[in-house]
């Protein structure tokens, strides 16, 4: 479950800070770096980035090919089998996201067999993350391997899980009296949340913070990171709802691998 | 089927001038109590008397259900749900954060870019959908700002019935209007837009000059680096695949909306289609989005519809519309006499019934006289769309943003808005009438 290889892909240009970032994470984690620019206008910055790798004191391979995530990007992925990729991706306000769908998301979406740190370009450093718990998804696996890289690159990991209360309370509502649907409930939260602890403790074996809120997860959890200072939410690659976690997420969003 | 009333029962054969004034009688209690609002619930008072009428037999039940317009029905209730959705997406959180970093949280800056806004979008859309859209937003904003929200609100009320007069599609009794007159939606651009658009302005100032008046615009958050902080700080939990899917749909809805008239379907039909397809598409719960519809307005409607055709059926419109039509003699004096009579009418009365009769009077006018009517279609236009600001029911858009107000804490009263709304209905009414007359007067009829 060790992270051995890490892939940096520039989509489109270079971004300074995610190659800090890259370069901290790999270090992190002591592997090398493999970098992969897709624009061979970038080309002219080869010089400014083997500067600043040499001077990072870190082992590199500069791959640049002809524009094409897809289909050139997959083929290197294939071929390269990296254990996280890094890639960066411009801030979008939540307004022009409804009508803007960027290739580096499309591209980040399609992948379930490899980690990815999708980080946004201002981000240069990643110092506090969350891993989001949905006990009835996420395997330990996923909390193992989330936990392990976020741990050797931040130091102090914490989690979050939360109850989507509305969801339950309009389902039993059809079928049960008030009262009864309220208890149901109760027993639901203190069941999602035993088994939350239960995966984590399985997972990291000791004791961790454990933020626990309310509310639809896909909106709430990316908003509660953001408002709280986070700058890393870990996701499981597989949730059904990784989609939305991306595009409602204000900051470097970690897809682990369950 | 013969139409039996509570008397028959007790032998009392009634005539129909009793059920005339029994009509009229029902209609001034039902509006009395909808006026005493401290001691009757206006949903309350409008499903009473709809109920009373076919209790007592002025209108039987089947043409009381006849007289609900399911058109508005379906309208409303489609675009709450549509809106629902998008609220439940965080929309208009964000909207809302974007309008108040726009305004840089200025009373004035609000006030003006969202009556302005408000104007243009109902010439083009429903006037209960624009303000479906665009309260929610002003009372986020104006409750972060600590302004008081009810004069913010009835201000995009008033200038979503100034700019739905606008258009062909602006306001249903335009739609009326031109379905009966055979007007085209250039012959309405063209004689009404003009008038509107400086009726609009006159209107603002108007308005803006009464709430400076009282203090309303007077800004609550006076330190500007706190103002600063507060705008800068906004921020909110939102979904963005839900707000694709929910503009998505909205799109679509607001192009068959103009597509309608070619489609041969109701607005109603169109809005209640696609706010399904949405329910489908977005996997949201409806219990959840139907907690946010205002069965409260829909209710308030049907029994207002009611009551209303209770007098329609006794003949109570047609009686009004030929006594107005008697006292026109000429295009210039119908001017006068229609379009003040008309605000009066729609702005106690729904103006839909009343547009409806007037402008089947106005058909047969036509037929009749050897002058040209055209100057009285234009006055009827304006009298009812803009007459619908007199009070909070003389228009729909006025009883559902009212309902939102009232749902987010912040109720409007009956003599509230009478108090901001007839000043701004007098002038508005009569400059833009006197800007018909003027044109007659100087181009000819």
């Amino acid at each position: 479950m060790d992270i051995n290889s890490v892939l940096l892909i520039f989509p489109k240009k270079f971004v300074e800070n995610t190659l800090y970032l890259a370069v901290s994470v790999a270090k992190s984690l002591n592997t090398d770096l493999k970098i992969l620019i897709l624009e061979r206008e970038e080309e002219i910055k080869r010089d400014k980035i083997e500067s600043i790798l040499n001077s990072e004191n870190i082992e590199y391979d500069i791959f640049i090919e002809k524009n094409g995530l897809k289909s050139k990007a997959t083929k290197f992925i294939e071929n390269y089998h990296p254990d996280l990729l890094i890639i960066p991706h411009e801030k979008i306000d939540p307004m022009v996201h409804i009508f803007k769908h960027p290739e580096a998301e499309k591209f980040v979406e399609k992948f379930e067999d490899v980690s990815i740190i999708f980080a946004i370009e201002s981000s240069r450093e990643i110092k506090k993350p969350i891993i989001y718990i949905d006990p009835n998804q996420d395997s330990v696996e996923y909390v193992k391997r989330a936990y392990n890289v976020l741990k050797k690159v931040c130091g102090n990991v914490e989690f979050i899980y939360s109850f989507h209360e509305e969801f339950y309370e309009y389902s039993l509502s059809k079928t049960h009296p008030d009262a009864e649907a309220r208890s149901i409930i109760n027993e639901l939260y203190e069941e999602g949340l035993r088994k939350s602890k239960e995966l984590i403790a399985k997972a990291v074996g000791k004791e961790v913070t454990l933020k626990v809120i309310k509310g639809d997860p896909k909106k709430e959890v990316p908003f509660f990171a953001h408002q709280n200072g986070y700058d890393i939410l870990s996701v499981n690659i597989e949730n059904e709802d990784k989609k939305s976690f991306i595009e409602n997420s204000q900051i470097t969003i970690g897809l682990f691998k369950g | 089927m013969e139409h039996h009333t509570l008397f028959s029962l007790f032998g009392i054969e009634v005539s129909k001038t009793f059920l005339y004034w029994l009509s009229i009688a029902i209609f001034v209690g039902t509006y009395t109590m909808i006026i005493l609002e401290k001691f009757f619930d206006r949903v309350a008072a409008a499903l009473f008397g709809g109920a009373l009428a076919i209790f007592i037999g002025v209108q039987s039940s089947e043409h009381a259900w006849e007289a609900i317009d399911h058109n508005t029905i379906f309208l409303l209730l489609g675009m709450m749900i549509i809106v629902s959705v998008l609220i439940e997406s965080g929309f208009f959180s964000i909207l809302s954060i974007k309008a108040l970093q726009f305004t840089k949280g200025k009373p004035l800056n609000i006030l003006l870019t969202f009556t302005m806004l408000t104007a243009v979008l109902s010439a083009f859309l429903d006037n209960v959908t624009t303000v479906l859209f665009m309260t929610p937003i002003l009372i986020g904003i104006t409750r972060k700002l600590k302004l008081p929200p009810v004069p913010y609100v009835i201000a995009i009320i008033l200038a979503s019935n100034i700019g739905g007069t606008a258009t062909l599609i602006g306001d249903p009794p335009n739609i009326i209007i031109g379905s009966i007159g055979k007007f085209t939606f250039n012959d309405f651009i063209i004689n009404l837009a003009p008038i509107i658009i400086v009726t609009h302005i006159i209107g603002t100032i108007a308005f803006t000059f009464q709430m400076k008046i009282k203090g309303q615009l007077e800004p609550r958050i006076k330190d500007p680096k706190e103002l600063e902080k507060l705008i800068s700080a906004e921020a909110s939990e939102f979904d963005v695949v839900l707000m694709r899917k929910g503009l998505i749909v909205f799109g679509i809805t607001i192009i068959l909306f103009f597509l309608h008239h070619a489609l041969h379907l109701e607005p109603g039909t169109v809005a209640l289609f696609m706010a399904t397809i949405l329910l489908l598409w977005s996997g949201e719960s409806p219990e959840k989005i139907f907690e946010r519809v205002e069965w409260a307005t829909l209710m308030f409607f049907i029994g207002l519809f009611i009551v209303i055709g209770g007098m329609e059926s006794t003949g109570v419109f047609e009686t009004l519309a030929e006594f107005t039509a008697s006292l026109i003699k000429d295009p210039m004096s119908g001017i006068l006499i229609l379009g003040p009579l008309s605000a009066l009418i729609s702005g106690i009365v729904d103006n839909i019934p009343f547009t409806m009769a007037m402008a089947k009077v106005l058909a047969e006018l036509t037929n009749e006289v050897s002058f040209n009517t055209e100057p009285l279609w234009w006055a009827l236009a304006l009298g009812a769309c803009l007459g619908g600001n007199l009070t909070i029911i003389g228009a729909s858009a006025n009883v559902v943003a009212s309902g939102l107000s009232a749902r987010e804490g912040y109720p409007i009263s009956f003599i509230e808005f009478l108090k901001a709304g007839t000043p701004i209905t007098i002038v508005t009414v009569i400059v833009a009438l006197l800007l018909l007359y003027l044109r007659y007067l100087i181009f000819g009829v």
